[in-house]
């Protein structure tokens, strides 16, 4: 290789870092735009595995609405599809899966939300005649700062957790902040 | 770089002796070669302190991490991204290629690092491979820009990874890997970097034989070894027609043949063929093997020559292992070792006379 020509050499330089950065730029403005503007609501966490909740530095969350195998996917769902989750508030930060369906739904109640995400595990319930799977919205891991985890976890065995989400108008969500026992946690600045 | 420093310095001695090139011309070459780089020790030297340097502060930024705002990460991880990619365009520009590379390689693993720290900075838990695929593609514009084969060698192989895992969350073909395949291909097309040319190779060949196994339900595989023989005839003829691709056609072949060769095998003992299919396809393979050997030596492609070793070996071995214990199996075995052994035997013959052939040449 030769980059004889320095102007030339200079302007790779330039683009090469310039379009690497406005990729990271991207990945940056899309989550702040998303956690300032979503729509916020609380949802109930299942912890996944309760014994070590906080293994390391992240949190791996379930939720009520994650399919567990008895959550009805549109037939013909395959592994990795992309669904669209309707669900309708329960009792508190309880959501339901009213709905699942393989594109946006065109009416949405006021009351319901919807979340984008893609089907991670898919099986057929021959018995029923109906294809159910588990669902992963992008919500499932939080990261929380090194050496605090043991610490949470104490503080937050036996008690109820909850997850601060903003929902994007197509479904996109994003953790904003964790609640324990009503109080938030971890809220993390934007910048 | 370097085998090419040793064998011109090699050539050079001759050609003096023989009286072609002047004592004044040898000095120039000899002086030019060593401007032109390569790994001296004090390169060498350089940038395992650079390694050592890079991971000193990466312990150091790695243990302050938790302490600094979130302003604070970003300039970070901005700020050595540019300072990466600046000092690659500085080496480029002072002649320092072989520094070039690895500083965009570099700059371009940094890329990957920023991605995957800004994803846990944001609590980014989306769809793993579209990260790899965005990486890749960082790669891609650094490799290019660049002209840094090394760089796109790494594009390639995160193209591959986001293929593997994208192939492993959907048990089905995972097609988009080939338009991505082709782009960074070309790119190492345009450069004319051969390492990058036999990765390329080695991608689509692995990407062939996991198609037949994934494939509307898996057992393709006949369509793999059509694929591959087909490949085969095309880089035979390709030598023939198109000569000047002199890089391309030997390396084709290998990776051909290896696809045909990972078809046969699989059609042998992925499923339970019939035990007639089962001899006719293994006597094939054989017989595949013995001609790939044959063309090796005559047309001087190790690799294909080091292949149809290897995988004469692992057929004798594989048929071996599952007609032992059935009576007729064993015999068939035997029958077929005896052929091998004979085989091998007039080959190392004709390998024998044709070494004799050159040494009276030279």
């Amino acid at each position: 290789m030769s980059l004889s020509m320095s102007r030339n050499g200079w302007i790779a330089v330039g683009l090469v870092a310039a379009l690497q950065s406005a990729a990271l730029v991207w990945m940056i403005a899309g989550r702040i735009s998303l956690l300032k503007s979503g729509r916020e609501m609380i949802v109930e966490v299942i912890p996944v595995d309760p014994r070590d909740l906080f293994r390391g530095e992240y949190v791996i969350l379930g939720y009520t609405f994650s399919g567990t195998g008895d959550t009805t996917l549109p037939a013909g769902t395959k592994r990795g599809d992309r669904v669209y989750t309707t669900l309708k508030q329960g009792e508190g930060s309880k959501w339901d899966v009213a709905s699942v369906t393989p594109t946006f739904p065109e009416k949405v109640d006021p009351g319901h939300a919807v979340l984008s995400g893609y089907a991670s595990d898919v099986w057929n319930n021959t018995e029923q005649a109906r294809v159910v799977g588990r669902i992963r919205y992008g919500i499932e891991t939080y990261f929380v700062p090194e050496g605090r985890g043991r610490d949470l976890e104490t503080q937050v065995r036996e008690k109820k957790i909850e997850a601060v989400l903003a929902v994007s108008s197509s479904g996109e969500a994003a953790i904003k902040a964790l609640v324990v026992d009503g109080k938030r946690i971890h809220e993390e600045p934007l910048f | 770089m370097w085998s090419h420093k040793k064998r011109v310095e090699r050539d050079l001695a001759r050609w003096r002796q023989a009286g072609w090139v002047t004592a004044d011309g040898e000095t120039a070459i000899r002086a030019d070669l060593a401007r032109s780089g390569g790994l001296t020790l004090a390169t060498v030297l350089s940038m395992l302190a650079a390694v050592l340097l890079a991971f000193a502060i990466m312990s150091f930024v790695g243990a302050n991490w938790q302490d600094m705002s979130k302003l604070l990460r970003l300039g970070l991880l901005f700020g050595a991204l540019w300072g990466v990619t600046i000092a690659a365009g500085a080496f480029f520009q002072r002649g320092m290629d072989g520094f070039g590379h690895a500083s965009a390689m570099l700059g371009s693993a940094i890329f990957g690092a920023n991605i995957m720290l800004i994803s846990q900075m944001y609590n980014m838990d989306g769809n793993a491979p579209d990260a790899m695929l965005l990486w890749a593609a960082g790669a891609l514009v650094s490799g290019l820009m660049f002209r840094s084969g090394p760089t796109l060698a790494l594009s390639m192989v995160l193209v591959c990874f986001w293929a593997g895992w994208e192939t492993s969350q959907r048990d089905e073909v995972f097609w988009a890997f080939l338009p991505a395949w082709a782009v960074v291909s070309a790119g190492f097309y345009w450069l004319g970097w051969r390492p990058g040319v036999h990765l390329s190779g080695l991608a689509l060949a692995a990407f062939i034989i996991f198609f037949g196994h994934i494939w509307h339900g898996g057992h393709q595989h006949v369509i793999v070894t059509a694929l591959g023989l087909a490949l085969i005839g095309a880089s035979i003829a390709g030598e023939k027609f198109l000569p000047d691709l002199t890089a391309l056609w030997p390396a084709a072949f290998s990776y051909a043949l290896a696809i045909t060769f990972a078809g046969l095998l699989a059609l042998q003992f992925d499923g339970n063929p019939p035990l007639d299919v089962f001899t006719a396809l293994a006597l094939f393979t054989l017989a595949l093997m013995l001609v790939a050997i044959w063309w090796g030596l005559k047309t001087n492609n190790r690799g294909a020559l080091w292949l149809g070793y290897i995988g004469f070996s692992i057929e004798i071995l594989s048929v071996y292992q599952k007609t032992v214990g059935s009576l007729i199996g064993t015999s068939l075995f035997f029958l077929v070792a005896g052929v091998i052994v004979a085989a091998l035997a007039f080959m190392a013959y004709r390998l024998n006379a044709r070494q004799h052939q050159m040494e009276s040449i030279t």
